[in-house]
Order: structure tokens, then sequence, then C-alpha cells
């Protein structure tokens, strides 16, 4: 069963906080919503768990527009929210028991599930204990068992891993490939790039309400092109020390993407020449202008780079 | 077990381990009217109020008081965790939950409050009754008791989480609590006997649902001879008896109820 989302958006006042939002899900795979502040993701997710009321747009499932019935919505998602707010006055084990009451999961049932969840989030220990002494990890591991508790068909995960060390975070991405894998889709907003590398399949890239880009994160690379530069004539390059680069790449033509950065001069190569005959052609174009190579970095595009040329404008 | 019924237990029961954790939110609900009891009572001991007010000393007299206070703060201060609910976040976890209706978040709250409320009346009753001071009224007067605590309960819990979905931060509610609570209290039966007011302070003291509250549990307190129908207090508009001050709470309720409802169901969604 697929998740259909088409033409969602919402208004405050005069502000199109989302302009239109369409993608699928299959069952086991993951769309990350990328953007900065104020793109639109936690508005999008907001609609998509039923705390906001959309404008227009449908959700799919089955054949059936579930924003016509927000409780079955509810039924079918687990959702983890940006904000970390949990009840600090519970165990973790009371925790997910008022979770599983709120549900309307018997504990006599659910128990053996919340503990197990409990355990794979490894606070097996420390689920007698009170969330409120839980470290940041703690909580957004039983924050995670929490949403998990129902058996939910599509997790919305809202900036999940915010504010947490390298370990901690990949323990969770971990966790919830374990959970994909067992047919749970995933809708995820983040700003951090590995983790949407990591988790997902498809990424939408949003700014101001709009999906500027979407494609699979190796469909997004390959638009930019074969290689990245990051050029610098000097440890601090000002305006026209990256005019002057600008004039010297303006001869390549197609070949290359400006984007304006505010450290190096920034290029997507689109060309077929190998790392070091690449760099090689700089020097010589470097040299011939009369300018001083200060650093030069060569590198594969990334989902980063997807994401600044996206979201910087590309001339 | 019925899922509605389900959910309002859990919620409650999430109110009831706050309390068990957080002892002192309880016994300092307790002991304001404590204060209150012990301390008036030793003001005006040899004041002629007890004599005009029928009840023996002034201790018997404002316990009435002191309970309808109990569970008319607790009420008013009902609001206060949810609007942290709403601050902190909580209170989306509780909206994107499969709820069969979301005012099971009031409901749940609402009984919290009142059973939290009995208690700590039943502690004010049984340390009264050390002092001297009985209920009169038998079983029946104990079920007035308990009903017109539960009017004055709902009344002002409903008012208090009208205003926490209302308000933005907690310490509004905080203030409006406090202005509230005095003048209440004082322009009530709660402490003098409506007689000894000037006549322009009848009506808002009549009116006062701490007086429609008070005035009953006066009469089962301190009547053995007490009946639905008689005469217990004299307003500026009518004869009030136990029934008419029950009927007038149970009407203001149910108007608050639907105004509450309008408000509540828009802001739950």
């Amino acid at each position: 069963m697929s998740l259909e989302i088409k033409g969602l958006r919402k208004s405050y006042k005069n502000v199109d906080a989302l302009k239109s939002l369409s993608f699928s899900l299959e069952p086991g795979k993951a769309v990350a919503l990328l953007g900065p502040n104020g793109a639109g993701k936690s508005t999008a997710i907001k609609l998509l768990v039923t705390l906001l009321q959309p404008d227009g747009g449908e959700f799919n499932w089955q054949g059936q527009n579930l924003f016509e019935k927000p409780s079955a919505i509810r039924n079918l998602l687990g959702y983890v929210s940006q904000e970390l707010a949990m009840d600090k006055q519970l165990t973790g084990t009371e925790f997910m028991r008022f979770c599983a009451g709120v549900k309307h999961l018997h504990w006599k049932t659910s128990g053996p599930r919340a503990l197990d969840l409990l355990d794979r989030m490894g606070l097996s220990e420390a689920k007698d204990q009170l969330v409120g002494e839980y470290s940041g990890g703690m909580k957004r591991r039983l924050d995670l068992a929490s949403a998990l508790l129902t058996e939910p068909q599509i997790l919305v995960l809202d900036e999940p891993t915010t504010g947490l060390d390298v370990e901690a975070r990949e323990t969770i991405w971990k966790l919830i490939r374990g959970f994909m894998e067992q047919g749970c889709s995933l809708i995820l907003a983040s700003h951090d790039f590995r983790e949407v590398q990591e988790l997902t399949d498809q990424v939408l890239i949003m700014e101001k309400g709009s999906v500027l880009k979407e494609g699979s994160p190796d469909e997004l690379k390959s638009t930019l092109g074969n290689l990245i530069i990051r050029l610098k004539t000097q440890e601090f390059m000002g305006a026209e020390a990256k005019t002057s680069v600008r004039r010297v790449f303006e001869k390549w033509g197609d070949e290359v993407t400006w984007h304006d950065d505010e450290v190096f001069a920034t290029l997507a190569f689109r060309g077929s020449d190998s790392m070091t005959q690449l760099q090689s052609r700089i020097y010589d174009a470097m040299s011939e202008a009369d300018l001083e190579v200060y650093s030069l970095n060569l590198q594969r595009p990334d989902l980063e780079d997807v994401y600044r040329f996206a979201l910087g404008g590309q001339r | 077990m019925n899922e509605r019924l389900m959910e309002i237990r859990a919620l409650a029961w999430r109110w009831f381990l706050h309390s068990k954790r957080t002892p002192m939110v309880v016994i300092s609900g307790l002991i304001q009217p404590l204060i209150w009891l012990f301390l008036f009572s030793a003001v005006f001991k040899n004041s002629p109020m007890r004599e005009l007010a029928g009840s023996g000393s002034y201790l018997a007299f404002i316990t009435p008081g002191a309970l309808v206070f109990t569970a008319f703060t607790a009420a008013l201060n009902g609001g206060i965790p949810i609007l942290f609910d709403r601050e902190l976040g909580f209170l989306d976890r509780l909206l994107v939950a499969p709820l069969i209706s979301r005012l099971s978040i009031i409901w749940a709250t609402g009984f919290h409050i009142f059973v939290m409320t009995l208690l700590q009346c039943l502690v004010i009753i049984v340390l009264t009754t050390i002092m001297g001071v009985y209920i009169k009224g038998g079983l029946l007067g104990g079920m007035v008791i308990v009903l017109t605590l539960a009017l004055v309960s709902l009344l002002f819990t409903t008012l208090s989480l009208t205003l926490a979905f209302v308000l933005r931060r907690h310490f509004e509610l905080i203030s409006i609590v406090m202005i509230i609570s005095l003048p209440m209290a004082f322009i009530s039966t709660a402490f003098a006997p409506v007689k000894y007011m000037p006549a322009w302070l009848t009506w808002p003291v009549s009116l006062n649902p701490v007086t429609l509250a008070v005035e009953p549990l006066r009469a089962v307190f301190f009547d053995s001879g007490w009946s639905w129908g008689a005469t217990i207090y004299q307003a500026p508009f009518a004869d009030m008896s136990v029934t008419s001050c029950l009927v007038v709470l149970g009407l203001g309720n149910l108007l608050i109820g639907y105004l509450a409802r309008g408000v509540i169901a828009r802001k739950l969604g």
C-alpha cells in the first residue's frame, strides 16, 4: 500500500507557508524534506500528522483521501516531533504505558512489545528511571519507541536527531533502518545531510514553501555533474577576487556552473575530465590569468552541494 | 474496556502520577484553607458572628467555606498543567494520538482535580471533626457536600481549562487565578453571613458561586433537620434553598460548559 500526497498547501494570513507539496511513498521507503528554517518542512509535517488543517491537498491511502478522516491518519502514523516533549515525571515504562493507553492498547498485550522496544532502544536498564533523568539521546530513543508502539505503517520524524552526538545519531539511524526493513515507511524532515543520505530514497529540497528539486540522492547529485571545484586565491576572498576567478571560468562555457559562496569560488564541473586532468586545467587557466591558487579542493558532488546549489541560485 | 474510557483513564493516570511524585502541590493546596480555618477562627473566636451564624463557633462557621475554597482553588489552578503541556509541546503529542475524542483530555483533567479535591476536603473534614465540628445532616447531607463540591470543581475547572486554551503562557493564567481568588472568597458568605454586609454587596455575594456552594454545605453541616426546600439564605432576588442553590450551580455549569465546549473544540480541532 503506497501513500500519495497531492498538492498539499497551507497559508497563514497572507503568507504561503506551503505552496504545493506532492510525493508518493512505497512501503519500506523513505522521503526526506530538506530545507533551511522557514522552508515549509515543519508546516508540511504538522499537516501530515493532523496538527494543522490544510487549505488544500490530498492524503491518499488505499484509494481514500484521509484528510477527510483525520483519525484514520492518526491510527496510521507514528510521530516524533522536533521538540523533546516528554513527561519528565514519568519513568520510561510509565511513559510507554501512558502512550499505549492513549492509543487504546491494553497494557497486557502491548506491554511486552513496549518492553521489547525499550530493550531495542537500549533503555532496558533505565526503564524504571524518571524520564527527567534521561540524557537527550535517551529521550530521543524513548520518543521513537513510543512512536513505534502501535507498529505504524508510516513513521514521521521531524529532525529526530537534533542535538545528539554522532554515536547517538548513528544508533537511532540504525534502529530506524531496522524498522524500515520490516515495511515501515518514513517521512523525514531534516537539515542534516548525512541523516538524509543515510535514511532516504527520495529527497525534496524546499525553500519558502516550494519544492525546488526532487529525486533520489544519486539523481540529484548527478544533476550537478562530475566534480565540485572549491577554489581560493587568498585566505579571505573578497568580491573582487571572486569576480576575477569567475572571469577565468566564464571561458569554460557550459562545462561549469558558478555558485555564489561566502568562502570559496565554487563551481560544479560537468566535463568528463578526471580529477588530475581537471586540476592541471585549473592551474593552467589560473596561471594564464595571472592569479595565484591559494587552495584548491576537488570532490564528487554530495547532497550538501546539491542543496547549496539549489538554494544559492545557479549563475 | 471502551476505547473512550481507556484514553480518559490513561490521561488521568498521568495526572495522578504527577500528584504522587509532587505531593507538595497537593499539600500546598491544603495549607491555605487550613491556615484560613485556624487563623480566622482564632482571630474571630470572641466575635458575635458565631452566635448569629448559628453554628456554635467561628471555626464551625467557616469550615464549609474552607471546603468550597479548597475545591475552588484546586479547580481554578487546573488549567495550569495543560498550559505547561501546550508550552512544552506535550499537548501536540496528545493531539496526534488517535483519541476517540480530544475532549477526553478535559474529562481526565477534571476527574483528577475532583478526586484530589475530595481527598483534600476529606483531610479538612477529619481535622475539623477532631476539633468538634460535626456534620449533622447525615448520609444524605454528606452526599450534598460531595455533589456541591463536584459542581464547584466542575464549574471552575471548565473555566480554568478554557482559559488554558485561550491564553498563551502559564503566568497569564496564574495572574488571573490570583486576581479572581481573593474577591471570590471575600465577596461570598464563606467568612461572614450576608446579613452583615452592606446592601450594595448582597447582589454580588448572592450570585457568587462560592456563596451558592457554601450555604447548602452550611445547612447540611449544622442543621440535622435540613430539608431540600427550606430557605437557607435570603438573596435580594429570591429566598434560596439547598435545591435552588444546587440548581443555579448546575445551570452555571451548563452555561459555562456550553461556552467552553465551543472554545476548547475550536482550539483542539
